[in-house]
């Protein structure tokens, strides 16, 4: 029998995507493969345009990948999923409101889950700031506010795995810190496995456990970076250095 | 709005129309297929009492200018009566008009939930159906280069001289926008919402009842808005094509007899009712979609 832990839990092999375009097709993703195991928050940086939204795509089992295979927790993405995918857009209904938008997945798979999730719905809401506005409709909130409640509502969906795309993009630098201790410390707590899309070299520094990087188009991945757990600001900075110089080599000219 | 830092926004705002107010758009834009605004029907603040106040100065000005023309030059009351005239046949022969205007809402209302009922119901089915879509879209379409008015003599052979043939015109009028604007607002989910409906596990039936109907509301409401003003207009033409009562059946008995100010009261009478029709769609719409109402000024 294989220990648990040594069963990725998102593996991809020999990945390949790539969209019709005007003349001939246009590689998005070539040959990208890497694996995170349980527990891991491994951040995805490199510069615009290398498929990063794609990966999440693929992974999520929203696209299908032309060549290459996806494995979430040994198995192929798809019906019953083991991922929550928060999308760059916040994607609140605008006709609910903030308490029954971020109840919407619990609600989809029964009413008995979602009476029982409320009292986690209404910690969330207390740790992100938002109690006061469970009643409020999402066109009432700031960028910031809307941004956490989709956080909250991805949290909600109480599946293993998390893929973030961008969950800090639209905020101001404060919140954006805060937002990122909370987000650390949810998913610690939750024992939550994270892939996160960012082009923050800090924030994927702070809350990840190894940072991939992913050069193109097409993308591929270039790099694995190790973040150890207790980074001392000497070491930060010596990998703050490394990784910034390896995204501008990575980042095309006059992109 | 009032620190003045936006100024464009805050100026845009200021001049919305009362169509925009209401949500009202034209028949045109939905036959092109265009979408329906529904950043417009946004009926928030109500009404201030300036947006009316030069508008009802101009219809003051019309009828005085009317009044004093009539009297001045001698007009004959079977040309064109004074507005006077008018109000004085309405308040003598209320009773007439009460009666037959009563029968025109009926008409117009039951042809208006016929109507909707059905466009509604081939909305929901085309858009589940693809195969029902591409058979009858396009005739759809087609129908409409049919004037509706024409069909009118033929809904009197079919479904009688009485309220049967005005329910049907009300309610042919009626179907085409409705049926368009509930399917096109099916239509226009938002695809990313469909991914993040389908990364929950949601069903389709949820993804049908959870998302695309909700998300359709806006559009199904101007839809409503134009089935509200356009039912009375299906009901006086079916009255029109024959009929023993109702407000297009006094309007072309009085026209005949030359009693020109009984046709003017009789547009009176008609007038209000598509305007009623529309608010009573404005109320439930505020009610049904409160969300809508709510904007935040600050970013």
């Amino acid at each position: 029998m294989v220990h648990p832990l040594s069963v990725p839990c998102i593996e991809v092999t020999g990945l390949a995507k790539s969209y019709p375009g005007a003349a001939d097709s246009i590689p998005v993703l070539k040959d990208v493969a890497f694996r995170i195991l349980p527990g891991e928050f491994v951040s995805l940086l490199g510069p615009s345009g290398g498929g990063k939204s794609t990966l999440l795509n693929l992974i999520a089992g929203l696209e299908l990948p032309d060549e290459g295979k996806v494995q979430v927790e040994g198995e192929r993405p798809g019906r019953d999923p083991r991922i929550a995918y928060m999308q760059q857009k916040d994607l609140l209904l605008p006709w609910r409101t903030v308490w029954d938008n971020i109840l919407l997945g619990p609600e989809l798979r029964s009413a008995a889950e979602r009476d029982r999730m409320t009292a986690a719905a209404r910690r969330l809401l207390a740790e992100f700031g938002l109690e006061a506005f469970a009643r409020a409709w999402p066109a009432e909130l700031s960028g910031g506010m809307r941004q956490r409640a989709a956080l909250i509502r991805t949290l909600l969906c109480e599946r293993p795995v998390l893929l973030l795309d961008e969950p800090f993009g639209a905020l101001d630098a404060i919140t954006r810190g805060r937002l990122q201790l909370h987000l650390a410390k949810v998913c610690r707590d939750l024992k939550k496995t994270v892939l996160l899309v960012t082009h923050d070299v800090d924030e994927a520094l702070l809350l990840s456990t190894r940072i991939v990087l992913l050069g193109g188009p097409p993308g591929r991945v270039e790099e694995e970076v190790p973040v150890p757990p207790a980074l001392d600001e000497a070491e930060r900075l010596r990998l703050r250095a490394h990784v910034l110089r390896r995204l501008d080599a990575l980042t095309p000219e006059g992109a | 709005m009032s620190s003045g830092m936006l100024p464009e926004g805050a100026a845009g705002a200021e001049r919305v129309g009362l169509a925009e107010r209401v949500g009202l758009t034209g028949p045109a834009g939905l036959a092109a297929g265009l979408p329906v605004p529904a950043a417009a029907s946004r009926p928030g603040r109500t009404l201030p009492w300036r947006a009316w106040l030069l508008p009802g100065l101009v219809v003051a000005a019309i009828l005085a200018l009317w009044e004093a023309g009539v009297r001045l030059f001698g007009i004959p009351h079977y040309i064109l009566p004074a507005p006077s005239e008018i109000v004085v046949v309405l308040v003598q022969r209320w009773d007439v008009f009460a009666r037959h205007t009563g029968i025109t809402v009926a008409e117009s209302v039951a042809g208006a939930a016929l109507g909707i009922g059905l466009g509604v119901a081939l909305a929901m089915a085309m858009f589940l159906r693809s195969w029902l879509e591409q058979a009858l879209y396009p005739l759809l379409i087609a129908s409409q280069n049919v004037p509706v008015f024409a069909i009118a003599p033929l809904l009197v052979v079919w479904f009688g001289y009485g309220f049967g043939s005005k329910v049907a015109m009300a309610a042919v009028t009626v179907f085409f926008p409705m049926t368009v604007a509930a399917l096109d607002g099916l239509k226009r989910t938002d695809p990313d919402w469909v991914r993040l409906f389908r990364t929950m596990g949601a069903t389709r039936r949820q993804v049908f009842w959870r998302l695309r109907l909700p998300a359709a509301l806006p559009s199904v409401f101007s839809g409503l808005k134009l089935a509200a003003v356009y039912a009375s207009v299906g009901a006086v033409l079916g009255e029109w094509a024959g009929a023993g009562a109702g407000l297009g059946y006094l309007m072309l008995s009085a026209n005949a007899q030359l009693r020109v100010a009984e046709v003017f009261a009789a547009i009176l009478c008609l007038t209000p009712i598509g305007l009623v029709l529309l608010g009573i769609v404005v109320l439930l719409e505020r009610r049904v979609t409160p969300w809508q109402r709510v904007t935040r000024d600050a970013p």
